[in-house]
């Protein structure tokens, strides 16, 4: 083929793959959110249908599409900040609970566990975890400062994922009863069962603002690729995509666990599934990542409520159970990712 | 349009790397950065490349530096470190493509002008057989050519490069030192080939002789300081050589262009 | 029956109209707002009531008339945790999600202080009545609950009777403590105990016992090591095991050697979980079961 030839095919190419990817994934997650709204569960088990003309709007508005919804936002949150947090720290075994929010926003809503102020309102759970997560992003940038550089965000985000595990299991161990923390580690280990709009409209607000931060450091991600000094070069300066993409992932992940708990594992799995497809590039695999992980939720939701009746599983619990061999799986494979 | 540096200094905490250096720099000119190991080479050349934090100032066109836009900045000087980081496995097209970033509003595709720059980049550098490969594929000569193709790419008035030719083999290494001859004349920083703009290139060089061959000008650095600034074949004299790199060289001509050879190391 | 004076005189409580009208016209009336108020369809029936909890599962067990209830949570149907497993078996069984209990279509949904949140929240948004009860910390909780429950499913009445029921079996089990209250010391999975401030001790204070544990300190519930119980001298051990069946390393420190050996020469009782783990007039066969076990 001609240098020409090749140039056209290039550009098709550059232009096409992405778009096609994300079109393609966007249409699964449609499909999905449309079994999700169907499939239900009770007692017996799983049922298909909204029970009856006079529960079906309340079935279906208030209990199956909030839930629907969950999975969608979340999910996409989830991958979306996944993909940004692997091309910012340029590893592939980056994820979003690195930098402490998932635990800062946990250890909140134990806090409003602990004094007892989530049986007045359910919503003052998810505030109380909103406030964790933005005080751990706040604990973050001041242990690592306007000009942190990568090794220290990382360290500082362990830093906090110990500290703020360690006053849970602090006030786990106070806890008034062994019913409340039984309640806060159910909580933790992540659900969609019975949020209500409410919850969509708690978490939207941070969510979006998030989503839009993380999106404006994707050419800072691309550039990124060559390094820091051949990033700034290019006028892309590197702490202002780091802080984008930690501030975007603080409130966006600080959303989605408000209200739903710790889910794990989907961060680092979507972006990794889908990276080949886009040519290795950070700022091409964000979309493709928030519609995959939206996928990659709304399935696992779907598939706890097809189980043999019981009590449900929690969505945590079964995105670990699929994230955690991928992990090791990754980690047995591991090879440098063409460094220079 | 000239790269000014006024009394620019460089410390790493205590320890100063650049003593403060004023230089003047035109385009047109390809500038050989020459001295021995931790002399201040890559220091300097990243003060002009406006990526550290330095006393003094650096003007660009009369304008400081550090008070321009960084796209607007990054447009005009084009910058490659030494060992550049390379963290995902692009495909060489790709990568080189990245060049064009500061050109490119955001979330705006490639525009023609990009295409045809990128393309022009892998020509130059005689990478376009690569284009289509993955760079974790290539041997390290070949990724060099196609981090210096990116550099290329942004087609910059003022091109600062870091030991581009360390890692390749000796036909690469003559082709790119004519090429980067061939962009201070004014090969490159326009599309239109009636009106070839000059352009500054300034390498980071640690072969002598192709310094003294390809390069007009000639900025030999020891321990921090600019000990000489001039004609390649002034300042790298036997003596000067012998001063500051400590080896006995061998200065000669071949067919008419410089040749110089370390020979032997001297004691201190 | 009373004369027109005395009548007038608690007029005040019942209502002018008690006063005006003489007794023959008052019986008439009586009747037959009675038959107006029986021939009206679904004339003020029963609360049908959901319960989500496994202690407001054994309270609505005993106190709501059997064709009231909808469904009690899955819990309330096994017998390591349920006193009335047999009769929580007889209903439909739910897991506690909303759409389940949309399905139901209760009146009332009886429901735990620490029932899952986002349950009783969407419950509650979509307009069902949800009451919650606090867990049972003392015998006086038992009775605050029956009525809590009692009222919340239009029984009253019952819960009045089985709360005067509980004061007076309360009364005859503190009458029959063993003269010298013997040193006791609970030991319940991975080495947990029971201290002041919660059920199992004032039972045990009702029974006439002496809580080691609550003696020095401890608060509601903590864990009590081998040898702080060995050092108590106790004379009864209590055994409350969850599961016993199942293995799991929490039930091994009730198979401890130490303890063990302390059972060889002082008195053993056993107390199944689901007596102390929720509050009901059952919970006081414990505290006669811990008398028997020190007064054969």
């Amino acid at each position: 083929m001609t240098p020409g030839g090749q140039a056209v095919a290039a550009r098709a190419q550059e232009t096409g793959a992405p778009w096609r990817l994300s079109g393609t994934l966007a249409v699964v997650a449609l499909a999905a959110a449309g079994a999700s709204l169907v499939i239900g569960r009770t007692s017996g088990g799983p049922t298909f249908g909204f029970g009856g003309p006079d529960l079906a709007p309340i079935v279906l508005m208030e209990i199956r599409l909030p839930r629907t919804l969950l999975a969608l936002l979340v999910g996409g949150t989830l991958g979306l900040c996944g993909a940004a947090l692997q091309g910012l720290l340029r590893n592939p075994l980056a994820e979003p609970g690195l930098l402490g929010a998932s635990s800062g926003a946990a250890f909140g809503a134990v806090l409003v566990f602990y004094f007892g102020l989530a049986g007045a309102d359910s919503l003052a759970l998810p505030a109380g975890a909103v406030v964790g997560s933005l005080a751990a992003l706040a604990v973050l940038y001041a242990l690592a400062g306007n000009r942190g550089d990568f090794l220290t965000i990382v360290l500082a985000g362990i830093a906090i994922n110990a500290f703020a595990a360690a006053l849970t299991s602090l006030a786990l161990n106070f806890a008034p009863s062994p019913y409340a923390a039984l309640e806060i580690l159910f909580w933790m280990l992540g659900s969609l069962a019975d949020r209500s709009l409410a919850h969509v409209a708690l978490a939207l607000p941070l969510m979006v603002p998030g989503w839009l931060l993380v999106g404006a450091a994707a050419r800072g991600l691309d550039a990124l690729t060559l390094g820091e000094d051949t990033a700034a070069s290019l006028g892309l300066d590197p702490r202002r995509t780091q802080w984008l993409v930690i501030g975007g992932t603080a409130l966006a992940v600080g959303g989605a666990v408000a209200v739903t708990g710790v889910v794990g594992f989907v961060g680092l799995v979507v972006p990794h599934l889908l990276r080949g497809r886009v040519g290795h590039r950070p700022s091409r695999l964000l979309l493709p990542s928030f519609f995959g992980g939206a996928v990659l939720t709304s399935v696992a939701d779907i598939a706890i409520r097809l189980m043999p009746p019981g009590p449900e599983l929690k969505l945590g619990v079964v995105t670990a159970l699929l994230g955690a061999p991928f992990f090791l799986h990754l980690i047995v494979r591991a090879r440098p990712a063409g460094g220079a | 349009m000239t790269l000014v540096a006024r009394d620019v200094a460089v410390a790493y905490g205590p320890r100063v790397a650049l003593e403060p250096t004023s230089v003047e720099l035109l385009r047109g000119e390809l500038v050989a950065l020459v001295g021995p190991n931790g002399a201040g080479k890559t220091s300097l050349l990243k003060a002009l490349a406006g990526l550290l934090p330095h006393a003094g100032t650096v003007s660009w066109s009369g304008v400081d530096v550090a008070s321009l836009e960084p796209r607007a900045r990054a447009r005009a000087i084009a910058y490659l470190p030494q060992t550049p980081a390379l963290h995902w496995p692009l495909r060489a097209r790709e990568l080189v493509g990245l060049g064009r970033l500061p050109h490119r509003g955001y979330g705006a595709p490639p525009s023609d002008a990009d295409r045809r720059a990128t393309e022009w980049a892998l020509a130059q550098t005689e990478t376009a057989e690569l284009a289509e490969r993955g760079v974790d594929g290539l041997s390290s000569g070949e990724r060099a050519r196609v981090l210096l193709a990116r550099a290329l790419a942004v087609r910059a008035p003022a091109l600062l490069v870091d030991e581009p030719i360390a890692t390749l083999d000796p036909y690469h290494q003559l082709q790119v030192m004519a090429m980067l001859r061939a962009y201070a004349d004014g090969s490159g920083t326009s599309d239109d080939a009636r009106e070839p703009r000059a352009a500054l290139v300034v390498a980071v060089l640690h072969d002598l002789s192709l310094a003294a061959r390809f390069c007009t000008r000639v900025l030999l650095l020891d321990a921090g300081k600019v000990v000489d600034d001039g004609r390649p074949e002034v300042v790298l004299s036997a003596r000067a050589l012998e001063r500051h790199y400590r080896v006995q060289p061998v200065v000669t001509t071949y067919e008419g262009e410089p040749l110089i050879l370390p020979w032997r190391r001297l004691g201190r | 029956m009373s004369s027109s004076l005395s009548s007038c005189a608690n007029a005040a409580r019942r209502g002018a109209l008690a006063c005006v009208l003489g007794p023959r016209a008052r019986a008439g009336l009586t009747v037959a707002l009675a038959l107006l108020v029986a021939s009206r369809p679904g004339a003020a029936p029963l609360p049908s009531v959901a319960s989500i909890n496994l202690c407001a599962d054994q309270l609505v067990l005993t106190l709501a008339a059997p064709e009231q209830i909808l469904t009690v949570s899955w819990l309330a149907a096994d017998p390591e945790e349920s006193v009335l497993a047999a009769q929580a078996a007889r209903y439909p069984l739910n897991y506690g999600s909303a759409e389940e209990l949309l399905r139901y279509r209760p009146d009332v949904v009886i429901a735990g202080a620490y029932t899952n949140a986002f349950t009783r929240a969407l419950l509650t948004r979509l307009g069902y009545r949800v009451v919650e009860i606090e867990p049972e910390e003392s015998i006086a909780d038992i009775a605050a609950n029956l009525r809590r429950v009692a009222h919340a499913i239009g029984r009253d009445e019952r819960g009045e009777a089985l709360a005067a029921e509980l004061a007076a079996r309360e009364q005859e089990i503190a009458a029959t403590k063993p003269p010298r209250a013997p040193a006791t010391v609970v030991v319940r999975p991975g080495g947990f105990t029971v201290g002041e401030h919660s059920l199992a001790d004032e039972l045990m204070k009702l029974a006439g016992v002496r809580n080691v544990a609550a003696e020095q300190g401890l608060d509601r519930w903590g864990s009590l090591s081998m040898e702080t119980l060995l050092a108590s001298r106790p004379e009864l051990v209590v055994l409350s095991g969850y599961r016993a069946s199942q293995p799991s390393l929490a039930n091994a420190a009730l198979a401890h050697p130490a303890l063990r050996l302390v059972r060889q020469s002082q008195r053993t009782a056993i107390v199944p979980a689901p007596y102390w783990a929720c509050g009901l007039p059952a919970s006081l066969d414990s505290a006669e079961l811990l008398q028997r076990a020190v007064n054969p």
